[in-house]
Parts: structure tokens; C-alpha cells; sequence
């Protein structure tokens, strides 16, 4: 329900950012030791952020941030997945799903000092379902009919109607100071001064902005968890890949995302690095358009998906770095279905697939043809994605062997998608950056099918639409389960898309930064868990401190 | 000159007029909108509506065009969509660290390219000559950005001799005042040189032919004949005339150093304004790419304009106030 967006990253490439899932992944060396508190940690990103107000910010890295660094949401989300108490130290739902309620932790400030109470929660609430701020995550409140105050510290969402999941609507939604921000006109929120100079009330303290440069955050020494180790987190705006990677690997920079694939090893090699792995939140896939007659048999669909190799892409193109997709839902996610297996590459049996459907070569000219119409098509990807265009290429020769004309057509990113969504194409490469709540209604749903909406391939099929109600309106994960894997085996058999592959995200960290976890959840997910050894901290320039690896600054 | 000045700024107003006119209608014509960065199936279209609608972007284009102008004219650039902050502090915040990069690389231009120039036409055909020639035509055809991955790699991550990225270090605040200026400088180095090599070899090949020009010269010859030493006659006279067309290249360069930078500035994660007009389009940050594109024609304006009045400060021929310059 996250709708943080993929902005441009490097120079030319547009790639969408994902980040997430699974097991907590890697930690530092010397785990053993004894935390000590102290220390400047230097974050890199390729983009600047939006703005630190949730009502107004679009950008996934900058609600990581606050979710994580600068603000406590209501609850939050254990690696398995299960709603943990944060800024609300209980939260509870009646019997018949209807309402939902959380009491705020006794003792949270804002870091001005005013205590966090249940008007800032109604007034967040307020603010985010008002038109005029235009909230891009509105739709974490479809079915909240309205926020009660019960006591100074004690807030009731009700619902419209019983839903799966209620709480995890909550996770990534941060409160804002009413104190603060109820002076600014809606309509003036995404300009407000305050969301370059943000009061938070999380573990880190806003300090600077520089714009393009860095943003600097302190340790809040009233945080209600107790402090956080570090002094100080730097997050500093480095937009080209390359010279990122010499700043980590020369110690100007502790912690490095999206390090590329094609680089790992350098980090694996160092002997002052270590790197974490972790499933992104992202996966890529082939869309068939089922309304095209090529593509309307589900056998044939099969059959595209057995004729591609998928493990090689990602041994290939993804350096290893990623597994073979084999549905919608991601493996971090509880709804994924453990018993699917992708299909084999076999291209054999999608030869005589094809050859079941009338796909053969009649005439002899290479290419299969049925009724007189042979199996081409163009096979279309946005311009400037390297690695999508890659796929493209590799897919085209797979293709070839099975003796299908895949034509490479590289589009320009909003016709790309104007034309995906309006249904005006034959076969794509494209992806999907998913949020933790499965919900494959906007992009499977018949509904869906509709001009201007996300059902790329035009599926539709009534049990899968019905199966997907249902479980959405089940309360009990245990419940719901049994539903989705009935549902992913069906899509498993009609493979409106082939699946390619779950993205596995990358960092490289020194040596000196200890503690950190990283998954699905986030790269920040236990910032304020993080610490420097004391010999290995940053000082100014009083006591300069020289770590292996790191060049005399 | 006041009378120059006028006119000068009078011919500047319908070029600039002109120039953010055809910007404001290249990128609408653009596809997309900044909204369409919100590829995410659970956005609910009325919202995007809405922050269309904010944004003024529900308005017909030629409305836009009026409402934008009618501000532009009053000196309000407006809010940029990205930022969410009054474009004019976005300009004052990386408007001066293009310039001092730009500055320190049109020094790196024009001072080695006019010395290197100057010792090529003196040693015409010695080695060093031959050195210098392949040089600039090495660092002539290499693109700046792949001139300056290359010093990342060999000073930053070979060497660690300096740092690759940003204006400076982590810990600057921290640093006492004399230190603080060596840091910057340190990490002004490698982007200024980068930027500024490509046009420091082709200043040299100018200034060398502008040069040997010279010295064939019959004035040189007299100057010589009267007994002057070589040192006077190469720098007082032969270099003052070959430096003419060099004045041409300096307002030349001028625009080119703020456009120029984009790629650099990229690289070296150098916060300037060439690295906010690439972000810009890429997000369709229409605003801030109008104010951007505005400052990048003023400069090109000022900078031919320069070029005009430095011509009579080394040529005593040439009159800004008697007819055309």
C-alpha cells in the first residue's frame, strides 16, 4: 500500500527502487562485542528526499528515513512479518473486525519536547484523507469510516467493512506534530517549511539539510527506548554508482544500497566490507496481452515461459542476485505459496506445447504459424533500462529456438506505460514494486481490466477474482491462506505473466559500522541499534582517527 | 559604453523571452507529467488528479503559459515541485557552487591553455611542442565525465589522495578554519580539472596558432630589429594581439561552464545547477527547469556581452560605442 515511487537513479536509467524481505540478513564482525554508544555513520543515496512530512512526501528513501530514523509509526512489522507495539505500546480489534485501536506509549515527545498524544494521530488522519493534500498513500484509509479519540492516549479507527490485514495499513504511516502543521493551509502542506526542517519524535533528531549535499541527524537522548548508539547519521547524496562505490570502498562512506551487481565482488573481496543480501521488494516479469490471439491459450503462455531460461537471466544479468519468480506474491510475504515450483526450462516441452496448440512451422520459413498466421510479435520495454533491455535480447533469442519472432521495441518510459495501461501492446518487460499487504486486485482483478488500469495482460478469470475477494474480507492469516495458494496455483497455471525474477537487494557496509540488519523491511530497519567501536569512530579534527582502508581526509 | 549597455540589454529581452518560451513548450510536450512518476497501482487516480490539480497542471497549456509568465515577470519563479521550496533558494544555493567550480575551471582553461599555447608557438616543432599537441588532442577528444571517473580512479580509489564526491569532507564542521579551506580545496581539485582540461587543450591550440601568427609578423620583426628583449617582445607585444581570439573563446565558454557542469557535477556529486536541471527533467519539474533554462540564457547573454567589452580592453581598435562591436 506503500506508494513511494521509483524516481530516475543514475544517469539514464530509470529502475524502480524496491527493498526488503525475509530473514534479517547479515550482521558485522566482532557481533561479540559490547555495543558503546558514539560515532558518525555515513548513509549514502543517489537522490535527495522530498520532504520529512508524510502528508506530502512520495519518495520511498525519504519514508524509510522516517519510519526508522526520524519518527515512530504506530507499530511496526518483526521479520516474520507480525505487528510489533512502536509509537502505540497496544493495539487491539474486536471480535467482528470493525474497528481498530492503539494506545500511545506513555512518555513519547516530540522532539521539542511536547508530548505525542491521541490529537496528533486524529489530526494525522484528518490531514491524510483530506483532498486537498491529496495524500498519495490515501489508500491505506479505504475502509476507516473515521478516528475516534477515547482518551488522551487512546485512538479508534472504524471500519467500514472487515478486512484481512487491518493493521498493516499502520506501519508505514508516521504521525506529524499537529502543533506544528495545523496552522498550514492543506493546500499549502507540500510547500511548508516544516518539511525541510522537520520535529520528529523518533530515535534521531533532524539537524541540516543541505540540498543535493547531506542531511545530518543527532541521537535523541529523550528517545523512549533510550538513546541510540550512534552520535550522528549522515546521509550524504551521491548520485553516480561508481563514484559511491570508491567512497565506500575508500571509507568516505559507511553504508552503500543498490551497490550493482556487477560490483559485489569488490565489496565481497574487501577485507574492511562486509555486504548484506536481501530480498527487494520488487519483482520483473514478461506481460502477455491475452486479448491478442497469440497469446489468448494459457498453453501457450506456458509453453512461452518453459522456452526462457530464467535462471540464467538471473545468473547473467543479475550476477546471481536475485531467484526465479513464481508468482505475485513475494516469498517475504505471508500469502506466498511454498509448494509453487516455477516451470522447468524445457524447451522441448514448450515445442510440443506449441505444437498442441496448431503452433507449428508450415511453410517451412522457421517461424511457427497457425491459420496462416505466424508467431510474431513485438516485445516492447522501457528505453534507457539497461537491464531490461537486456531480458529483451535475451528473451528474443530464446525465443528464436522455439520459433517465435520476438521484435525488441524500446519506448519511451510515460508512452510505455500510457500504452501498457490502456492495453495497446503485445508482449512487455516490465516490474512491480509491492508493499507488504498482498493485493492482486489492481493488477489480475476482471476489474481491473478497464483503460487506465493496471491489468496489463487483460486476465480475467472468475475464480481467481472471487478467491481474491474472499480471502481480502478474511480476518485470519490462517484462514486466508489455504485461499491464496489456491489462488497462485491458478495463476501458476495461466501465467498471464511469465515471472522472471525477485530482485535481491545489495549493500556494502565497513567494517567499523556494527549491528545492522537489513530485509525486506528496510536497510534502516535497527538504526538506532547501530554502533562504531570506539577506535574506529570518526572525530573531528582534534583527533583524527585512521581505520585500514580508509584514505587520510 | 552606457548607450552599449542599453542596447545590448534591450536585443537581451526578446532572446530571453524567447528562449523560456520554447523551453515551457518543449517540456510540455514531453510525455508525461510529474505525476506520472506515481507508477503504483494502489494510488487511487483521484489523487492523482488532485495533486495535478495542485500542481496547476488540470490547466490548459496556453493557461499555464500566461499564469507562468505573469509570475515569471515579477520576478516570482515559483515553488519547484520536487523541492517543495521557492525555486529563487534553490537557485541561491547552487548557483554559487557552480560558479566557484566553474570559475576555478576557466581558470584551469585559460591559464594553462594560453602558457602551454604561448610555449608551443616560442619551441614551435621542439618536443615539447609534440608532447603538447598530442596532449591536447588526448584530452580534446576524452568526454570530461570519462576524463574524471578516470582521476576517481587513480586519486581517490588507487591513490586515496582525494576524495571523490561532494564539496566536503563528513567532519567539516568540525575542522578549524585552516583546515576548512584545504578541504575544500581538496575536493574542488579533480571536478575543476576534469571540467576545465578539454578546454585548457583547445585554448592551447588557439593560442599556439594565434601565436606563430604573430610572431611572423612585421611589427614583431621591428620590435626585435629595435633591440627589445625576447621576453618583452613575446609578452608585450606578440601575446597581447594573439590573445584577441582567446577573448572571443572566454565568452564562449562562460554559458558553456554552467550547462557544461551537468555531468560533472553528476559525477562528482557536486551540488550545482547543472545536476538540478538534469534531476529536473528527468522529473518533469517544470518550474525549476524554466528558471534554470532562464539563468543558463542570461549567462550566455552576459557572456557574449563580456566578450564584447574585453575585446577593447585588449584592442585598442575596437569601440563598443562607435557602431556595431
Amino acid at each position: 500500500m506503500n506508494a513511494r515511487i521509483g524516481i530516475p537513479i543514475g544517469l539514464f536509467s530509470l529502475l524502480m527502487i524496491g527493498c526488503g524481505g525475509g530473514e534479517p540478513a547479515g550482521e558485522g564482525p566482532g557481533t561479540a562485542e559490547a555495543p558503546v554508544d558514539g560515532g558518525t555513520a555515513v548513509i549514502s543515496t543517489v537522490s535527495d528526499f522530498d520532504a520529512f512530512n508524510e502528508l506530502v512526501s512520495t519518495d520511498y528513501d525519504t519514508n524509510q528515513t522516517m519510519s526508522y530514523i526520524l519518527y515512530m509509526n504506530l507499530i511496526q512489522l518483526d521479520e516474520d512479518m507480525n505487528y510489533v507495539p512502536y509509537l502505540a505500546d497496544s493495539f487491539w480489534m474486536p471480535e467482528d473486525g470493525l474497528s481498530l485501536s492503539f494506545r500511545i506509549r506513555e512518555g513519547v515527545t516530540w522532539h521539542d519536547g511536547t508530548p505525542v498524544t491521541a490529537d496528533d494521530v486524529i489530526w494525522t488522519y484528518e490531514m491524510s484523507v483530506n483532498p486537498d493534500i491529496a495524500y498519495a498513500n490515501s489508500a491505506y484509509f479505504q475502509y476507516v469510516t473515521r478516528a475516534v479519540k477515547a482518551d488522551d492516549r487512546t485512538v479508534r479507527f472504524d471500519f467500514s467493512a472487515a478486512h484481512s490485514d487491518a493493521p498493516m495499513d499502520f506501519t508505514e504511516w508516521s504521525i506529524m506534530p499537529k502543533h506544528l502543521l495545523e496552522g498550514i493551509p492543506a493546500a499549502e502542506m507540500r510547500n511548508a517549511p516544516y518539511n525541510r526542517n522537520p520535529v520528529g519524535n523518533g530515535p534521531f533528531r533532524f539537524v541540516s539539510w543541505q540540498s543535493n549535499q547531506q542531511v545530518v541527524f543527532e541521537a535523541n537522548p529523550d528517545f523512549v527506548f533510550g538513546r541510540p548508539h550512534l552520535d550522528r547519521i549522515v546521509v550524504r547524496i551521491i548520485p553516480e554508482q561508481t563514484t559511491v562505490l570508491t567512497e565506500l570502498l575508500t571509507g568516505g562512506v559507511d553504508f552503500m544500497r543498490a551497490v550493482p551487481p556487477a560490483e559485489m565482488h569488490r565489496v565481497e573481496e574487501s577485507d574492511d566490507h562486509y555486504a548484506i543480501t536481501y530480498p527487494a521488494r520488487s519483482y520483473t516479469f514478461l506481460v502477455w496481452n491475452t486479448r491478442n490471439p497469440l497469446f489468448e491459450s494459457a498453453t501457450v503462455r506456458r509453453a512461452l515461459t518453459m522456452a526462457i531460461n530464467r535462471q540464467e537471466i538471473v545468473e547473467a544479468l543479475l550476477y546471481g542476485y536475485g531467484t526465479v519468480a513464481v508468482s505475485d506474491a513475494m516469498p517475504f510475504q505471508w500469502e506466498f505459496n511454498e509448494e509453487l515450483e516455477p516451470w522447468p526450462y524445457d524447451v522441448e516441452q514448450a515445442r510440443r506445447l506449441l505444437a498442441e496448440e496448431g503452433w507449428t512451422d508450415h511453410d517451412g520459413d522457421g517461424i511457427i504459424d497457425k491459420d496462416g498466421r505466424p508467431f510474431r510479435f513485438t516485445l516492447r520495454t522501457n528505453q534507457g533500462n539497461d537491464l531490461r533491455e537486456d531480458i529483451v535480447v535475451i528473451v528474443q533469442n530464446a525465443l528464436q529456438q522455439v520459433g517465435i519472432d520476438a521484435q525488441p521495441q524500446m519506448v519511451e518510459w510515460n508512452t510505455f506505460i500510457t500504452d501498457l495501461k490502456d492495453k495497446k501492446f503485445e508482449a512487455a518487460v516490465s516490474g512491480w514494486s509491492v508493499d507488504f499487504k498482498f493485493n492482486p486486485t489492481d493488477t489480475f482483478s476482471t476489474e481491473a481490466i478497464e483503460a487506465g488500469q493496471y491489468n496489463y495482460p487483460s486476465y480475467s478469470n472468475p475464480t481467481a477474482d472471487s478467491l481474491m475477494d474472499l480471502a481480502l474480507s478474511t480476518l485470519d492469516r490462517e484462514a486466508a491462506k489455504p485461499l491464496w495458494n489456491q489462488y497462485s496455483e491458478i495463476i501458476h497455471q495461466d501465467q498471464p505473466y511469465t515471472f522472471l525474477y525477485y530482485l535481491n537487494e545489495r549493500v556494502g557496509v565497513n567494517n567499523r559500522l556494527r549491528g545492522v540488519e537489513a530485509d525486506a523491511r528496510g536497510h534502516l530497519i535497527n538504526a538506532a541499534e547501530w554502533w562504531i567501536p570506539e577506535d574506529m569512530q570518526r572525530r573531528g579534527a582534534e583527533q583524527p582517527v585512521a581505520v585500514a582502508g580508509e584514505a587520510p581526509r | 559604453m552606457t548607450g552599449f549597455i542599453i542596447k545590448r540589454t534591450l536585443q537581451a529581452i526578446p532572446i530571453l523571452l524567447g528562449a523560456s518560451t520554447l523551453i515551457f513548450l518543449l517540456m510540455h510536450a514531453a510525455p508525461g507529467d510529474p505525476t506520472s512518476m506515481y507508477l503504483r497501482p494502489d494510488i487511487d487516480p483521484v489523487v492523482i488528479e488532485q495533486m495535478r490539480k495542485n500542481l496547476g497542471l488540470d490547466q490548459p497549456v496556453h493557461v499555464q503559459y500566461v499564469r507562468w509568465l505573469s509570475s515569471f515577470a515579477t520576478g516570482d519563479f515559483g515553488y519547484s515541485f520536487s523541492q517543495k521550496r521557492p525555486i529563487v533558494d534553490i537557485i541561491k544555493d547552487t548557483l554559487p557552487n557552480t560558479m566557484l567550480l566553474s570559475g576555478i575551471a576557466l581558470l584551469v582553461i585559460f591559464a594553462v591553455g594560453v602558457v602551454i599555447g604561448t610555449i608551443q608557438a616560442v619551441r614551435q616543432y621542439s618536443w615539447i611542442d609534440n608532447v603538447a599537441t598530442i596532449g591536447a588532442f588526448f584530452f580534446y577528444s576524452m568526454p570530461s565525465f570519462w576524463f574524471g571517473l578516470m582521476l576517481i580512479l587513480l586519486l581517490s580509489y588507487k591513490l586515496q589522495w582525494l576524495p571523490a564526491s561532494q564539496m566536503t569532507s563528513v567532519n567539516f564542521e568540525f575542522l578549524p578554519a585552516s583546515e576548512q579551506w584545504l578541504d575544500r580545496l581538496k575536493h574542488l581539485l579533480m571536478p575543476a580539472v576534469a571540467l576545465g582540461i578539454g578546454g585548457a587543450a583547445s585554448v592551447a591550440r588557439y593560442m599556439r596558432s594565434g601565436m606563430l601568427e604573430q610572431v611572423r609578423q612585421d611589427y614583431v620583426r621591428t620590435a626585435r630589429a629595435k633591440g627589445l628583449s625576447e621576453r618583452v617582445v613575446i609578452f608585450k607585444h606578440a601575446m597581447r594581439n594573439a590573445l584577441i581570439p582567446i577573448i572571443t573563446l572566454l565568452g564562449l565558454y562562460l554559458p558553456f561552464l554552467v550547462g557544461g557542469a551537468v555531468l560533472i557535477e553528476t559525477i562528482f556529486a557536486w551540488p550545482g545547477i547543472g545536476r538540478l536541471i538534469v534531476t529536473a527533467i528527468f522529473q518533469r519539474d517544470y518550474p525549476v527547469v524554466l528558471a534554470t533554462a532562464f539563468v543558463s540564457a542570461i549567462v550566455v547573454v552576459l557572456g557574449s556581452f563580456i566578450a564584447d567589452v574585453l575585446y577593447t580592453v585588449v584592442d585598442p581598435r575596437v569601440r563598443v560605442d562607435e557602431g556595431e562591436a
